[in-house]
């Protein structure tokens, strides 16, 4: 394996790390504003980290700017629907939910 | 301090800036194929595009443009390591507060970027908007420092004073 097909591995493996992490987060959290937390901050790292990595294993501008454009998309998309569940949390006056 | 109004006024801006980006995404998509289609496809999107919802184009500044990325970049990797970090943690380290933060930007977009970003950036998220003050819900103490960076950050790249209104 050339270098940049283990640096690519090295970042998708790190991306997953932090996917298991945020979906960790979202089991053991106990409010509905801190599993937000975690679920749209370590999936922004995450992706970013897998999407890194894929670009750099493709080997083409086209596919790393298309990738790229991609991320964004995700990144908008979490923000914007965490700000949406927070905001309904919010008005329903949810505080803490019970642990399962 | 930089008066809110839209820098290139009109819809054929906005159109033009449309167009040329949808052409640029065929492209993309596409790998170069066809061109003709993408910019008929191109050339009706941006129609229909500012004929139905035209917005008005912000003069970026490209410096602080850069300057922005690179610290979203950071601040992302840094907030998913924090928040691996709680999540992992035996204990889970969460001390949950509510910041009420007075926003110093006026543009719209700049707003919208604000809010975007300080839900991807360590600690905080932003919960509501009221006006020119947020709802943020931060997992520790002393977060306001980092939205104060983020929104200094953003006010460059839309060219406005780092810190609010003067009046």
């Amino acid at each position: 394996m050339s270098i940049s097909a283990w640096l690519a591995a090295l970042l998708i493996v790190a991306g997953t790390g932090f996917f298991f992490a945020g979906t960790m987060g979202l089991l053991r959290f106990p409010d509905v504003f801190s599993r937000l937390h975690a679920l749209t901050k370590a999936d922004n790292t995450g992706l970013g980290l897998v999407a890194a990595g894929v670009a750099l294993l493709h080997q083409s501008w086209r596919h790393a700017a298309l990738i790229t454009v991609i991320w964004l998309l995700a990144l908008a998309a979490s923000s914007i629907a965490c700000h949406l569940v927070a905001r309904d949390a919010l008005a329903r006056g949810e505080q803490r939910e019970e642990k399962p | 301090m930089i008066q809110v109004q839209p820098a290139l006024g009109g819809r054929l801006p906005w159109a033009l800036a449309v167009g040329a980006l949808l052409f640029v995404l065929w492209l993309l998509l596409g790998g170069g194929q066809g061109p003709v289609y993408g910019l008929m496809a191109a050339t009706a999107g941006a129609g229909i595009g500012s004929w139905l919802a035209p917005g008005t184009l912000q003069r970026l500044r490209l410096r602080p443009l850069l300057r922005f990325a690179a610290l979203f970049v950071v601040r992302s990797v840094v907030g998913g390591i924090d928040i691996s970090w709680r999540a992992l943690h035996p204990a889970m380290p969460l001390q949950p507060t509510w910041i009420r933060y007075d926003l110093g930007l006026q543009k719209p977009a700049g707003r919208a970027l604000f809010m975007i970003t300080i839900s991807l950036t360590p600690g905080t998220l932003c919960a509501e908007q009221q006006g020119g003050e947020v709802h943020v819900h931060a997992l520790g103490p002393d977060m306001e420092r980092g939205l104060r960076e983020i929104e200094n950050a953003i006010a460059a790249v839309f060219g406005e004073s780092p810190r609010g209104p003067g009046a």
